[in-house]
């Protein structure tokens, strides 16, 4: 006959083995999954040794949950612990508010890491040496070629900008100049130059990027800088049209 | 939803949770803490449920957090601090041990927990874990949840496993 320590001692010995073969118990997701019959078979054989493994986990999964009718707490008992929630969880709607700017932070925080790193990049780009486009047009001011009132040049972008050199014909001489360029269609000023100070071969090379120069008519204006005053120089009327594709 | 209708829930559903924590051995203060901890999580997750009845979806949170709870401490014993053998930590204030059996008894003894053992290893791998979730305390329905398996057959495999033990172990039913 055997005694309570015997079935003890190999009960002990039982689990002590399966723990060590079989290892950690089974996660709750398992647990779940198994209650819900999602695993399979080999899986579900597994839960069920570690569950004989760790029967404290099997009496923890088997409970059953007590009926609606298996008895009341007493509603001053009931009382005491609405009150302690409210109380430990009457910030809801504050931590809502601090969670929303939060997010709204982190949100903020990632456009400007992005933003950053993009003028990060930019600025790296204009650090490293850089081929210029062919010149697409050698303006001369207006009248000197082509009908009265007709766009002076054609360009055609086919890259990232395009490159023209503005340069300055007649007899006056200013130190200083300054470039703008304006869409003819609108009127608008696209773009105002620095002041330029001419050099000996008076001509500007001007980079302009193509996607500020949408198809239509531009005007690029030269004023000489005399002081606090500005004299028209030039105009240069270009026309922009890119290929069609077939 | 509102708080109105949470409080109602809360108050509705209170006691069969803190009554579920109770059944597993826990002491009334904790119950109520893990009371609190599942509908603290229900309120953090309202818009999650999908019809009128919370309670499946309240019954599942508390699974969950006696699952764990009790994992955790399964856990925490598997890795419990190693000591080494001269560790000054590994004094117990404890009663001195009683007398040792004398090498007849403790003979004995061992050959009576071999044939145990032998014979629990030999039962067929249903019966045996019936066996010994019961040995545990769990109760019929409590072994057929775990095993997946109807209580008529535990029931029967139970019956089939003691009289397996008894014959190889010389018992008398």
């Amino acid at each position: 006959m055997m005694n309570r320590s015997d079935w003890q001692a190999v009960r002990d010995a039982f689990i002590a083995d399966d723990r060590a073969k079989l290892g950690e118990p089974p996660t709750v997701d398992e647990l779940l999954a198994y209650e819900r019959g999602e695993l399979s078979r080999e899986e579900a054989e597994r839960v069920q040794q570690l569950l004989v493994a760790y029967p404290e986990l099997a009496r923890a999964y088997a409970t059953p949950f007590p009926s609606d009718d298996d008895g009341a707490l007493p509603d001053e008992v009931i009382d005491r612990q609405w009150s302690a929630f409210r109380a430990a969880n009457s910030g809801g709607s504050g931590r809502r508010v601090l969670q929303f700017w939060r997010g709204l932070a982190a949100i903020a925080a990632t456009v400007a890491i992005g933003f950053g790193a993009m003028l990060w990049t930019e600025h790296m780009e204009r650090l490293l040496p850089r081929v210029l486009p062919e010149p697409a047009a050698e303006l001369t001011p207006g009248g000197s070629r082509g009908l009265p009132g007709q766009p002076q040049t054609r360009i055609t972008p086919s890259g990232d900008s395009v490159l023209v050199v503005v340069s300055l014909v007649g007899p006056i001489d200013y130190e200083l100049y300054r470039l703008e360029l304006v869409n003819n269609d609108s009127q608008k000023i696209i773009w105002t130059s620095e002041p330029l100070r001419a050099k000996s071969s008076r001509s500007f090379y001007v980079e302009i990027p193509s996607r500020i120069l949408p198809d239509g008519t531009y005007e690029v204006a030269a004023y000489g800088l005399r002081g606090n005053a500005q004299e028209p120089v030039a105009t240069y009327t270009i026309d922009v049209r890119r290929a069609r594709a077939r | 939803m509102s708080d109105d209708r949470f409080e109602a829930i809360y108050r509705k559903h209170y006691a069969r949770v803190w009554r579920y924590f109770r059944g597993n051995s826990i002491s009334d203060d904790e119950a109520h803490d893990l009371a609190q901890d599942t509908f603290k999580r229900l309120y953090e997750r309202m818009n999650q449920i999908r019809n009128d009845d919370p309670w499946p979806f309240l019954a599942t949170i508390a699974k969950t957090i006696l699952l764990n709870r009790v994992r955790a401490r399964q856990t925490q014993k598997r890795n419990a601090r190693m000591v080494e053998i001269d560790d000054p930590d590994l004094i117990f204030a404890e009663p001195a041990a009683a007398e040792e059996p004398d090498y007849a008894d403790r003979e004995a003894e061992e050959l009576r927990r071999s044939r145990l053992r032998a014979a629990m290893e030999s039962l067929p791998p249903g019966q045996r874990e019936c066996q010994r979730l019961q040995l545990e305390g769990l109760q019929y329905d409590e072994i057929a949840t775990t095993l997946g398996i109807s209580i008529d057959a535990v029931k029967s495999r139970l019956r089939d496993a003691k009289q397996y033990l008894r014959e190889q172990l010389g018992e008398k039913s």
